[in-house]
């Protein structure tokens, strides 16, 4: 009459866990937070047997530090920053040894309105999903589709995304796609729907056009980066980027080596990106002349 | 079962906990910290027997449930209860 204390836990499981442990962290915290994904979403948004393997928040902006910092003092630590996480600088990759990883967004990449503002949209229509016998805050079904939906305009090439805009919004019930539309406008978000949905051609006269064409359809790093410094804003913001464009980046960096990269690697990394650049300006050039 | 001190208590859940059931296997955790402990259908017994009798009658009654002597059962109801108590699943509750 042992318990099997060393057998190995399924990830479903780990992972209903998790969700629900970030959950009462955020109420430990004092932080707003809303599970943005996972298995407290519901059916409409999500398709039946939609597996996950972390967990994915959207924390109010105002209070990510204090949530960062907080999680910290309960076993989490970041593997990345706002800055290197992705193009879109929207979110840190957390880990936890219980937990798995967690990604902590502050922003939805996609909705033009200030994340502030979002958010507000977001938490006051919230709905409670039950996991793990706790109750976990989520978006409501169609701000849950919409978020589904713009995650997968930049999945260039998944199934998985394809799947997703599926069911979340080609299947959906006509009521849900009306709702659906009026979030998506209220949000300001109609460039990068369109580029999970179709239509960006249409966008073609938005800074942000080009991040999401990149996004959508793939291109190289030298694309990616120019599309990044058209859809930034401001001069500030534009030279920003530019000025961290040839920078390593070390997070990411770190995670393909399984260490922090030493000095020398880093170095290595820094000659090879414009080694790697010259060879896509060089190809692209080729493509032109014939 | 009594404290040190000899005061009868009652097994209580901590605070919060979480609970998932898959094949047969029941996963609780501790929020928001953890551990992730397993019990399998025996551990899950003797925790819910343990959380509806007084801590001293738990092995009375878990003997009972599977219709074996009482220092059959004693080991593996003392072993589960204590590894819980240690997971902070579950506390004394003296009440």
């Amino acid at each position: 009459m042992k318990a099997p204390a060393d057998a190995p836990i399924p990830q479903s499981v780990r992972v209903e866990l998790a969700h629900a442990a970030v959950a009462v962290l955020g109420q430990r915290l004092g932080v707003d937070l809303l599970i943005v994904k996972g298995p407290g979403m519901d059916p409409l948004a999500a398709y039946s047997g939609r597996a996950s393997s972390d967990v994915d928040v959207l924390i109010r902006p105002s209070q990510v530090g204090e949530f960062l910092d907080g999680a910290q003092g309960h076993g989490w630590f970041a593997r990345d920053r706002f800055e290197t996480g992705s193009p879109f600088g929207h979110s840190v990759t957390m880990f936890h040894p219980t937990w798995g990883d967690l990604d902590v967004h502050r922003r939805i990449p996609g909705i033009e309105v200030p994340a502030a503002d979002a958010y507000d949209v977001f938490w006051a229509t919230r709905i409670q999903s039950d996991l793990a016998g706790q109750p976990c805050p989520h978006p409501d079904p169609v701000a849950q589709a919409v978020i589904l939906v713009l995650h997968a305009a930049r999945s260039e090439g998944s199934r998985r995304a394809a799947m997703d805009v599926e069911h979340a919004w080609t299947n959906a019930p006509d009521e849900q796609r009306r709702a659906i539309r009026a979030l998506v406008d209220r949000l300001d978000a109609q460039v990068a729907w369109a580029a999970a949905t179709g239509g960006l051609d249409a966008f073609r006269h938005r800074p942000t056009y080009r991040l999401w064409l990149v996004a959508s359809q793939g291109g190289g790093r030298l694309q990616e980066w120019r599309a990044r410094v058209a859809a930034e804003p401001t001069w500030r913001g534009k030279a920003a980027v530019t000025l961290r464009a040839p920078l390593v980046n070390t997070d990411h960096l770190a995670m393909l080596l399984g260490r922090r990269p030493t000095r020398r690697e880093v170095a290595h990394e820094f000659v090879d990106r414009f080694r790697r650049a010259a060879v896509e300006v060089a190809a692209r050039a080729r493509r032109e002349r014939r | 079962m009594t404290t040190p001190s000899g005061m009868p208590f009652r097994w209580a859940l901590a605070q919060p906990i979480g609970i998932v059931e898959r094949d047969g296997i029941t996963y609780v955790a501790t929020f928001p910290d953890g551990p992730i402990v397993v019990l399998d259908p025996v551990a899950a017994t003797i925790l819910a027997i343990a959380l509806d009798e007084p801590a001293d009658e738990v092995t009375g009654a878990v003997a009972a449930a599977y219709e074996k002597p009482s220092d059959e059962v004693e080991e593996a109801v003392r072993d589960v209860l204590t590894r819980l108590e240690a997971d902070r699943v579950i506390r004394r509750d003296h009440r």
